[in-house]
């Protein structure tokens, strides 16, 4: 009985020992395989927080900075919504600075830079504390752990157990940034050559599909440029690894000496598993932040002043005898405005051959302006060469468009002198236009009261001079009226007036002070009329 | 004669019995009960870890340029098989040969004002795994994945994070 007892007893011991190692392996299995599972959950918990990083460096406050007093407010307005910059608009700092530093050099290489180079250098140096501070900013971990938590926090980890959610693994090792798509374009566009002040200026940035290129060191005025690559058309999208860590900044340094620390544009993030207070699984995402909005290479808060100075009649004789003998000038000038009035010069005494004296008398002027809005006021008769004055206007006035895709010729900025109003401006006796555009887009020209109230950004800066010299675009154009008088000739004793005419002569000069950008004025442009009267008289003895 | 017999017989038949029943007791345990629950245990975490593969490759052909993806001696066809099969769920899939992987693009969601169509990417893993028990047990009838090798095939598919690389 107990040999039966034993034979049945090892048969049942043998199933319960094989029974116990079938189950324990089952559960084994089944644990695997939820670990399996749990490392696919994780790592989608990790690319959603990863790509919730890549979109949040955008509007989070503890990666963006607030300018500050003294040069950096330069760029107040290429500011984001809330009065910051980051990673969405570094680009745009960098921008303004490009153009001014471009103003200043061709300012330099015509001569007439003034204090521009040193106004432009200093952008380009708040520009880089502002870059660097924002890449300080996007280079620590802790900034962007919050980023990561609260999306990645949202996402199921049942695997792991019910109450197993995802935090930021904090491990500043491992949260690294790179510097991707390099040579790509950059989300500063640059659609027409007009929009830099020289054709040397604009090859210089190297300009890829209408678009600056990113993290590629662009060279003007000896200080060297790098703008963040932000594809168009693209979004923020996770990346591949081996490409992330093939571009950081440690394995693959950027070309040029100032740009050690390049504001990052992809960012890798880990998350790990915690369940009740226990750390488990990890998993490691890379994502590329790409803000989908372009901009325009330009200053957006700017400003051309355009100074119309009063005109003038000046008064000449020719007291030896007619052309081509010379004429002398006698008497004041007068001032005469934008519509004609009669005008009587001082009695020249010997004014002319034989003559006792020689008054112009009743003279009528101001039909050089009467009538003339401030297009033909600047570009009207006597023309002059203002081909060189329509371009560097025209260069201006596209540094002032923030708006992408739109480019102004020369026909809009006669389109926007042309205005009617500014007939009725002249003839009022405004003497200070400003030319500006309120909206980016649009272009408009007003007298200074009007153009604040349109424009109150303009209210700051619109007393700023530009910083260049001045020089005469258009010196002393001139041109014969078509107009005569008869000027009073009282001969000389025993003579009688032979000859009396009176002939006008409408002359003018444009002055161009160009203007870097700094403080805002991209220029002033200076507009002299006037009218020479001559008049000839001569007498013969009776 | 015959009582004597059987009373002679009796304990050493009951001791007889036992010692002829285990052994068919344990041939029928191990080879119809515990090795085929083992070797289906073996394939069910086999399929996971080809699966965990398929799921890794789609990843990473997800994020990178199509012309990479494709690419034999690529991150997707081969930097990954090959890390994978140095892992421990790797080593665990008794593979025959290597894993093969094809990689193709099909057309995703249309965006209505582009009329463009998103790019997904298509990711095929198939893997042949040796069975568990050795293909010499002839006794037992042939059953792919018990003693025959088994061929597992995965396909899993997701848009591209950036669609430009569908051009690259």
């Amino acid at each position: 009985m107990l040999r039966n007892r034993e034979s049945r007893g090892s048969v049942i011991a043998l199933i319960a020992v094989v029974a116990f190692v079938l189950a324990m392996l089952v559960v084994a299995c089944l644990q695997l395989s939820l670990f399996l599972g749990a490392g696919r959950e994780m790592r989608n918990t990790a690319d959603a927080g990863a790509l919730s990083v890549g979109q949040e460096v955008f509007t989070a406050g503890s990666v963006r900075v607030t300018l500050q007093p003294g040069n950096q407010t330069q760029f107040n307005d290429v500011l984001d919504k809330d009065g910051k910059v980051g990673l969405g608009n570094i680009n745009e700092v960098w921008a303004k600075a490009l153009l001014a530093e471009a103003n200043a050099d061709a300012m330099q290489t015509q001569g007439n830079a003034g204090s521009a180079k040193a106004h432009a250098d200093a952008m380009f140096d708040a520009a880089k504390q502002i870059s660097d501070e924002v890449a300080t900013r996007l280079d620590t971990a802790a900034n962007l752990y919050p980023l990561f938590d609260q999306i990645a926090q949202q996402n199921s980890l049942r695997m792991l157990g019910v109450s197993t959610s995802c935090k930021a693994y904090q491990d500043p090792k491992n949260w690294q940034t790179s510097l991707m798509d390099r040579g790509q374009e950059s989300n500063i566009e640059v659609t027409a050559s007009t929009i830099l002040p020289s054709a040397t200026a604009y090859q210089a940035l190297s300009v890829t599909n209408n678009h600056l290129p990113g993290y590629t060191p662009i060279s003007v005025g000896g200080r060297t440029f790098c703008f963040i690559p932000f594809v168009s058309k693209e979004r923020t999208h996770l990346v591949s690894g081996s490409e992330f860590a093939a571009n950081t900044s440690s394995n693959k340094a950027l070309n040029g000496p100032e740009w050690g620390t390049a504001v990052p544009n992809a960012f890798s993030c880990v998350g790990d598993s915690v369940h009740q207070a226990t750390y488990g699984m990890s998993a490691m995402a890379f994502v590329m932040a790409n803000p989908q909005q372009t901009f325009k290479l330009s200053m957006p808060h700017s400003f051309i002043h355009i100074k119309v100075d009063n005109n003038q009649t000046h008064w000449y004789f020719y007291p030896a005898g007619p052309p081509p003998l010379p004429s002398v000038e006698f008497g004041l000038p007068q001032a005469y405005g934008y519509t004609t009035a009669p005008q009587s010069g001082e009695p020249m005494p010997g004014g002319g051959a034989l003559c006792s004296t020689v008054t112009p008398s009743g003279v009528t002027v101001g039909l050089d302006v009467v009538g003339r809005n401030l297009d033909q006021i600047i570009f009207g008769p006597p023309n002059g060469d203002t081909s060189q004055l329509e371009a560097a206007l025209v260069n201006r006035l596209n540094e002032m468009i923030s708006t992408p895709g739109m480019t102004k010729t020369a026909s809009d900025l006669h389109t926007v002198l042309g205005n009617p109003a500014t007939i009725a401006w002249l003839v009022a006796g405004e003497q200070d236009f400003y030319l500006f555009s309120p909206d980016g887009q649009n272009l408009t020209v007003q007298p200074r009261t009007l153009a604040i109230t349109q424009a109150p950004w303009l209210a700051a800066i619109i007393d700023h001079d530009p910083d260049g010299v001045e020089v005469a675009s258009v010196d002393d154009a001139s041109l014969p009226a078509p107009y005569e008088f008869t000027p009073i000739v009282t001969p000389d004793p025993s003579c009688s007036p032979a000859v009396q005419l009176g002939t006008e002569t409408w002359n003018k000069s444009d002055y161009w002070t160009p203007g870097s950008g700094y403080d805002g004025c991209l220029g002033q442009l200076r507009v002299s009329r006037w009218t020479n009267v001559y008049s000839l008289g001569v007498c013969a003895p009776t | 004669m015959l009582t004597a017999r059987l009373l002679r017989a009796g304990p050493r038949r009951s001791e007889g019995q036992a010692q002829t029943e285990l052994p068919l007791v344990l041939f029928v345990l191990f080879t119809l009960l515990f090795f085929p629950l083992i070797a289906l245990l073996s394939l069910g975490v086999s399929y996971g870890c080809c699966a965990t593969l398929n799921s890794i490759q789609l990843r990473e052909a997800a994020l990178i340029a199509k012309s990479q993806a494709e690419n034999q001696a690529g991150p997707v066809k081969h930097n990954i098989v090959e890390t994978w099969k140095s892992t421990g769920i790797g080593k665990f899939a008794k593979l025959v040969g290597d894993p093969q992987t094809d990689v193709s693009y099909i057309d995703g969601v249309t965006d209505p004002i582009s009329g463009i169509a998103d790019k997904v990417v298509v990711v095929s893993t198939t893997c042949e795994l040796a069975p568990f028990l050795p293909q010499s047990s002839s006794f037992l009838p042939k059953a792919p994945g018990l003693n025959q090798p088994i061929t597992l095939s995965f396909s899993s598919q997701r848009p591209l994070e950036n669609q430009d690389n569908y051009k690259l």
